[in-house]
């Protein structure tokens, strides 16, 4: 019974670790709920949720801008490497 | 400050300078990407490490591989980069000030597990996502996640910028999935209060 009370209203802290444990995968059934129910009230936490979902959003537009080393770039690298080895 | 790449060393018989671009570059590039602010400087410094490598080439004799060995020069300019540019340019001051408490949640939250008044999330007035603020706020991120702590840092690149799944993590780190949702939680935390001091009340 605690326990459930516990699920079903966490406190800030709690309701923070749910939300960043929910942009990676789905809360269990009374998670999902005590994180709702949690949010319902709290606009803190409503922030919270919302920028840390801009800032995952962000993270992939860079990771996938960090993983694009444009072509013309590695070409003026082999013409440099080729050159110093001449010398 | 020059950098040290002669006292590593790698067998003369596995350098193919003609290759690194093709073998490494992305690798390195990568690498320097998630160290550094910015990606044109991440470029400089792995550029860097290849003139680098070239002119240490012939005093090689070491065992380590290729890769390991440009690796190791990249690390080097990365170092000299921060030594030499001497500056940090965020401030941290309201979160390292609380270092000393035994859980970095304290800082955030009171005993009762609600927001502390003066750390809770202000609104944001700038959309992060817009595409003319995309880069300078990218160069806040970097310095931002530059700045976790310890394991916090190491979990959230790995988890965000190589996309590693995190059960992997768990495995690869020997932590348990909690320990992992209590990491990534702590770090959000860090990142999110170092946005909105150094980008959000500009």
């Amino acid at each position: 019974m605690q326990h459930h009370l516990h699920t079903l209203l966490p406190c800030c802290k709690e309701a923070t670790l749910l939300a960043e444990k929910q942009l990676q995968q789905p809360l269990s059934r009374w998670q999902r709920i005590g994180l709702q129910f949690h949010l319902l009230y709290c606009h803190f936490c409503r922030r919270y949720v919302k920028q840390s979902r801009a800032i995952d959003a962000h993270m992939r537009w860079m990771a996938a801008e960090d993983a694009a080393l444009d072509e013309s770039v590695k070409r003026q690298w082999e013409v440099m490497i080729a050159a110093e080895m001449e010398k | 400050m020059q950098t040290e790449a002669f006292h590593i060393t790698v067998p003369m018989t596995t350098c193919n300078p003609k290759e690194w671009v093709k073998l490494y570059a992305e690798d390195l590039f990568k690498f320097a990407c998630s160290k550094v602010p910015d990606t044109v400087l991440a470029q400089d410094l792995v550029q860097d490490t290849f003139l680098s490598g070239l002119q240490a080439m012939s005093g090689f004799r070491g065992d380590s591989s290729e890769k390991t060995w440009l690796t190791a020069i990249l690390k080097n300019k990365i170092t000299d980069h921060y030594r030499k540019s001497g500056k940090t340019v965020l401030t941290l001051d309201s979160i390292t000030a609380h270092s000393n408490d035994p859980d970095p949640h304290d800082i955030y939250f009171d005993k009762k597990g609600h927001w502390r008044r003066e750390m809770a999330p202000k609104a944001w007035k700038q959309d992060i996502n817009d595409p003319s603020e995309q880069r300078e706020f990218s160069r806040i991120l970097r310095t931002c996640i530059a700045k976790l702590s310890g394991i916090g840092k190491t979990i959230f690149q790995q988890k965000y910028l190589e996309e590693k799944k995190s059960a992997d993590i768990c495995k690869d780190m020997a932590i348990t999935t909690s320990n992992y949702w209590v990491i990534i939680h702590r770090a959000k935390l860090q990142l999110r209060a170092c946005l909105e001091k150094n980008w959000f009340s500009n």
